[in-house]
């Protein structure tokens, strides 16, 4: 093990890879399903529309091109969806919050909470057909270090939000 | 308050010159709208353009005018209650509550009309929120520096503002030591330094851009009078290229040299009582401030120029909203090795005393960034040519073995080194760049992986500050989890306020 020369022993430290992540609520995969449908539909709109308004004389594989391309990026993002719901996942911990999310590039991210700015709760159009909520944390650390949690139950969402608000006023500072 | 700020506490205008400065930006943004319209004019003087110029000119310039003045006259600022409150704007008012402690710098800015009628420009930057950056276009000289330094000073102690008269006793005149003057010689090997091939790709772009403009007013016979002027064929891309590349790149040289000039005349950078000020400029004077708590990471530079010199750039990146992150930097050029260690002391006291720990990143990165960057995009543009048009053009490939030895310099001269309060980087391809972070101002940490790096254990570590990101490319996974452990530690039993 590296990191020899630092003070603690770093085998002892609580260790954000042996987590059980909370997973997000099963609505909130048909909640993506119709996200990613509603946008595969305007895109199939416009595949259609143009095989039926250009021209393709000189073309004519482009016609079987273009729906080809639809259908593999539909495949492909479906794909995604469903394993991305599988992998994304939340845990608290006493001082801080993790999140995992990324099929492709995984990335999971650990805010602690004395570095909290602040949390809001945010419901879409589809989540709120079907009672769900994104809980946002937000750092000063710009956009790649905020979280956004998707998929709590409405319930939870608040809760959530109190909790990590406490335990953000807990944190205290001194001057340097 | 003290007797010198008790002006602040009613509503004050700006200095009368800000009709002048402000009628001036109006006038260039115009301008530059409309100089097409002139060029016209000169290469195809008909008297209808001249009617229709003359008549945007004159409505341009009078409407400017009497929006400047009533601009000025709707314009308020005053502080009340521990904020700073400007009051703005003709058909949609404005007013802007910025609470002292919010204030993050406050820069002065004198352009050469400022300089002329000896005002100055301020620029408040707040922390936090996207809102667009606050500024005054002019206020007295005198009144400006007295607004600053108080509302620094408060921001600074976040004590309750109203009426506090022990805060007169407060020392008008701050310490301020000269850390760094740049000479005339100086100024010009900072000039000689800079990145020219990128000067000369952007005048490149410019140039293509113009082309399309001549194109557009002298017509297809452009190209064929230039062809008989020149002897040259202009339509292909590569022979413009050979003949142009040295040309800009000498141009370039020179129009770096004349900006840096420009732009870093006279730099004075210094250490004051609260943290850093620098101040530069020919015409347009800028001055910029920076409070010691609010830098959250100091990183410098050096490229194989600069070396010859001995030279390096320094900055020191203040917490900031993203949207104004460029202006949140202090940017010194010309720092010698000694500049940069006291800064580096200042920042960063205990980093001579502890033990840094070093390593470097994965070696597999080379073939990775080999593949990415080189192989698939180099061999895939060879054969979709092959594809298209049948001719083997093997020009293309060429990008294989430039990446190839970009990404082994880039491997080579990786190393991240570990302390107990901080960490270290170096990385580079041709110059190389340092950077210094103090664990407690890390935000977040975001553990990165691709495809690739799950099924050899390998990670991307990324240190989130309120200034940008520091990351560590390619490390071993259980290093990367063992030291976003340890960071996580440090900075979650850390008391110390990060801003």
């Amino acid at each position: 093990m590296a990191f020899e020369n630092l003070s603690v022993d770093i085998t002892e430290l609580p260790d954000v890879q042996q987590l059980d992540l909370q997973k997000p609520d099963p609505a909130f995969l048909r909640v993506s399903f119709i996200g990613l449908f509603i946008f595969l539909g305007i895109m199939l709109a416009g595949v259609v529309g143009i095989i039926f308004l250009g021209e393709f004389d000189s073309t004519p594989w482009l016609k079987l091109l273009l729906p080809g391309i639809w259908l593999f990026f539909t495949v492909l993002s479906s794909f995604l969806t469903y394993q991305g719901y599988k992998i994304q996942g939340y845990a608290l911990r006493e001082k801080d919050v993790v999140f995992r999310r990324g099929v492709i590039f995984r990335s999971l991210v650990t805010v602690p909470f004395n570095r909290i700015q602040h949390c809001e709760i945010k419901e879409g159009p589809v989540e709120r057909l079907f009672g769900l909520k994104t809980l946002q944390i937000f750092t000063a650390g710009g956009m790649s270090s905020d979280i956004s949690i998707p998929g709590l139950k409405g319930e939870n969402a608040p809760e959530l939000k109190d909790f990590i608000i406490k335990a953000t006023g807990e944190s205290t500072f001194e001057d340097e | 308050m003290s007797e010198s700020t008790r002006f602040l506490e009613t509503p004050n205008r700006q200095s009368v010159i800000a009709i002048i400065i402000i009628l001036a930006r109006f006038l260039k943004v115009v301008a530059r709208q409309i100089w097409p319209l002139l060029v016209i004019m000169v290469i195809n003087p008909t008297k209808s353009w001249f009617t229709i110029f003359y008549i945007v000119a004159i409505v341009a310039a009078a409407g400017s005018a009497i929006f400047s003045i009533w601009y000025y006259f709707k314009f308020y600022f005053y502080v009340k209650d521990g904020e700073l409150i400007i009051e703005k704007g003709i058909l949609e008012k404005t007013k802007l509550n910025i609470p002292f402690e919010r204030i993050q710098t406050i820069n002065f800015q004198q352009s050469i009309l400022h300089q002329l009628f000896d005002v100055v420009g301020l620029e408040i930057d707040t922390a936090g929120s996207g809102k667009k950056e606050l500024s005054i276009t002019a206020v007295e000289k005198d009144k400006a520096e007295l607004i600053r330094d108080y509302l620094i000073r408060q921001g600074a102690t976040q004590t309750p503002v109203i009426n506090d008269e022990t805060s007169a006793e407060l020392p008008a005149v701050k310490k301020e030591e000269l850390l760094l003057k740049l000479s005339e010689l100086d100024l010009l090997k900072v000039g000689v330094g800079q990145n020219h091939l990128r000067g000369a790709g952007l005048l490149f772009a410019a140039l293509l851009g113009l082309w399309q403009f001549f194109e557009d007013i002298f017509g297809d016979k452009f190209l064929e009078d230039l062809y008989v002027m020149t002897g040259i064929q202009w339509e292909n891309i590569g022979v413009v290229f050979l003949i142009l590349a040295p040309i800009l790149l000498i141009i370039a040289f020179f129009i770096s040299l004349i900006t840096t000039v420009l732009r870093y005349f006279n730099l004075r950078f210094y250490k004051t009582d609260i943290g850093f000020k620098v101040v530069a400029g020919l015409f347009t004077r800028k001055e910029q401030s920076a409070k010691m708590q609010k830098i959250q990471k100091m990183s410098w530079t050096t490229s194989p120029l600069k070396k010859i010199f001995d030279l390096f750039d320094l900055k020191l990146s203040q917490a900031a909203s993203s949207a104004v992150t460029r202006q949140q930097s202090i940017y010194v050029p010309g720092c010698y090795e000694p500049h940069i260690d006291s800064v580096r002391a200042e920042y960063f006291p205990e980093e001579k005393e502890i033990g840094f720990e070093s390593f470097k990143i994965d070696k597999r990165i080379v073939g990775r960034y080999l593949l990415y960057f080189g192989i698939a995009p180099g061999l895939g543009i060879f054969l979709l040519q092959l594809a298209w048009s049948g001719d083997f053009q093997w020009f293309w490939l060429i990008i294989i073995p430039v990446v190839w030895a970009a990404s082994t310099l880039y491997y080579e001269k990786w190393r991240y080194h570990v302390s107990e309060l901080g960490l270290r980087v170096e990385h580079g391809v041709i110059g190389k760049k340092f950077t210094l972070l103090k664990w407690y101002k890390v935000q977040s940490v975001r553990i990165r992986q691709g495809i690739y790096q799950r099924r050899k254990g390998l990670a991307d570590i990324h240190f989130h500050t309120a200034a940008g990101t520091v990351y560590i490319p390619y490390i071993k996974v259980e290093d990367a989890y063992a030291l976003k452990n340890f960071v996580l530690y440090k900075v979650e039993t850390n008391r110390l306020k990060w801003m």
